[in-house]
């Protein structure tokens, strides 16, 4: 039995607009999206805004309704068994809201903690546990009113509350969005954990790839509604075995990351993305063929020395599951 | 989880967090046993606007007014906070960012919406009747206290024909998707229906008819005999009762469809926090 089994989710968004003519938009959030969990393993979704990531966190959350398809968490129909599904899923999702802001951490979790029936020692014991593993005693978090807590305190509350009743399966909608390094690196240092050590089957949702790369056992990436790639990170990357990825540093330049790979697309056509890093600063990553990255880098730095934009380096990198990504989905975030 | 317990979850929850709210919120509490006298001294102004004290005696067809006017100050501000804790939990939750997580909790979308209210309302209405005990102990001694205990059980029964309500108004609430506090519309309409401010025999007789389904309506009939009488006859107390557990039973099987009906709607719709 698998952990988490999708299999042909449909759902097609209805939203009803205009006060006399009324008009009807439809959005395909997902095209038939199907994937399989093991217990115990860390399972990243990985796609770009948009692509339908949430959609998926919601139905197996038991908060939407799929328009076809199936999904069941630890062989509990989503649809039909939605009690049992919430016994056994913890679900994590926007790190900045979901709490009580007049309320301390410990007064929040308790909250929740009773909703779930959890009473007595047994969750005063667990909020103990988890509020002691996840650094926030150490930072007052008992005391603290919710709306007195940083966003990094807040990330970390957010998976205590996950996983105040001791879950078999995590459903965490981007964990870390936001956070600063270090918490970060906490929040997935305790995920890996927590499979590894207490078999928990964690599904994480993100568009940080070199999250997803370092924690995840295996990674469906997920684009305009439908699943594009699933497989474990190198069983990903051997689908750029044939290019060679390019990292070019630019600055100062007076463009957009937008306009600048439009202008890039014109004049070559490889798969590329541009990351804007900050100050005026870009990152181009670009999919060479293998024996053109020569030429290939070549074209880019003219096109980019005759728009006024100046470049600080150019260098040939390992493949990452980035790559995968910029191949993919043509490179749009 | 059983669905008692589950019941039983998210009243205990709702209770907790009540509490804790109000402990947090110091200068709120404060103002919670301030506002039934604000309210009772808006309603001797509103009912002495047109006449002495000895008119509005007449008017309203009371012989005790000061108890009743402290009394109706409190159930003013239940009705008020009980209205807000009904039709508002949806919002509330949605507001926070607590819904998903409310929702995918074992309890789920129609029990907490359905009984998530009834722990604030119960609070805010002792809260409300507490702090006008000392004033009904003044006028009427013992027999004031024990008046005032009737009245807040009165309160809590007549709380009973709006959980099935509360489900298709925060469903709604949901699937409309707008960001509007219908309570605030509400609660001016729902007190001038009950006969709060001044008689029902004064309304037009569309509202009055209105007024007969108003739950509310029954609580201030019910102040107005223990302001009327030492004891109050027993067998007109014992209708309005009936009445209320009347419509307890026809509100709640009334809404059990729409409750099935709003509950798949909102999921497919899905819960957004």
């Amino acid at each position: 039995m698998y952990a988490i089994e999708a299999i042909d989710l449909h759902k097609t968004y209805v939203t009803k607009r205009g006060w006399i003519r009324r008009r009807v938009e439809r959005i395909r959030a997902l095209k038939g999206v199907s994937f399989k969990v093991k217990k115990a393993e860390v399972f990243g979704l990985l796609g770009p805004n948009g692509a339908g990531k949430t959609t998926v966190v919601k139905i197996l959350s038991t908060l939407l309704l799929p328009d076809k398809g199936t999904a069941r968490i630890m062989g509990y129909d989503v649809v039909n068994e939605p009690r049992k599904v919430r016994e056994i899923i913890g679900v994590s999702l926007s790190a900045e809201r979901g709490f009580f802001w007049k309320l301390t951490g410990y007064e929040n979790l308790k909250y929740f903690g009773l909703l779930r029936g959890l009473k007595g020692a047994r969750l005063e014991n667990r909020i103990n546990y988890l509020m002691d593993l996840l650094g926030l005693k150490q930072l007052g978090g008992y005391t603290k009113l919710y709306e007195e807590y940083s966003l990094g305190m807040k990330a970390r509350l957010n998976i205590a509350r996950a996983l105040l009743h001791d879950p078999e399966v995590l459903i965490l909608d981007e964990p870390t969005l936001g956070l600063d390094p270090h918490s970060a690196r906490a929040i997935r240092g305790l995920l890996v954990k927590l499979a590894r050590h207490e078999n928990k089957t964690v599904l994480i949702t993100s568009h940080n790839m070199f999250e997803i790369e370092l924690i995840c056992d295996k990674v469906a990436i997920i684009d305009k509604g439908k699943i594009i790639a699933l497989g474990t990170v190198s069983e990903l990357k051997r689908l750029v075995s044939k290019e060679v990825p390019v990292v070019i540093d630019a600055w100062k330049y007076s463009y957009s990351a937008q306009e600048l790979l439009e202008m890039l697309k014109k004049r070559i056509n490889v798969a590329l993305n541009i990351e804007e890093s900050g100050n005026g600063y870009a990152r181009i990553r670009i999919l060479a063929p293998i024996g053109e990255e020569e030429k290939i880098i070549h074209k880019v730095i003219d096109t980019l020395y005759h728009i006024g934009v100046r470049i600080r380096e150019a260098k040939i990198v390992e493949p990452t599951l980035e790559d995968v990504f910029i191949k993919l989905t043509r490179g749009h975030l | 989880m059983n669905r008692l317990e589950s019941c039983l979850s998210v009243i205990r929850a709702e209770l907790y967090a009540y509490i804790s709210w109000l402990k947090n919120n110091k200068s709120l509490a404060f103002f919670m046993v301030l506002w039934p006298y604000l309210t009772a001294v808006f309603l001797l102004g509103l009912g002495t606007l047109l006449g002495s004290l000895e008119e509005y005696k007449v008017r309203m067809n009371i012989a005790n007014p000061a108890f009743y006017i402290i009394a109706s100050g409190g159930i003013m501000v239940s009705s008020i906070s009980i209205i807000d804790s009904v039709v508002g939990i949806a919002l509330r939750h949605r507001w926070l960012g607590t819904l998903p997580y409310v929702v995918s909790s074992p309890p789920g979308f129609t029990l907490t919406m359905m009984l998530g209210p009834i722990p604030g309302s119960m609070i805010s209405s002792f809260i409300a009747l507490s702090s006008i005990l000392p004033a009904a102990i003044y006028f009427e001694g013992l027999l004031g206290f024990i008046k005032i205990f009737i009245v807040l059980l009165i309160i809590y029964l007549a709380m009973l024909p709006l959980i099935g309500l509360s489900i298709i108004i925060a469903g709604l609430t949901l699937i409309i998707g707008e960001e509007a506090n219908i309570a605030a519309f509400i609660s001016p309409f729902m007190l001038l229906l009950s006969g709060v401010f001044y008689p029902q025999t004064l309304l037009p007789e569309v509202l009055r008819l209105m007024s007969t389904i108003i739950p509310l309506s029954y609580v201030v009939n019910a102040v107005k005999l223990l302001a009327t009488y030492h004891i109050p006859p027993f067998n007109i107390f014992m209708t309005i009762m009936g009445v209320i557990i009347g419509l307890t039973v026809i509100y709640n099987t009334l809404s059990i469809p729409g409750v099935i009906a709003i509950e798949k709607r909102v999921l497919r719709h899905g819960i957004h926090g």
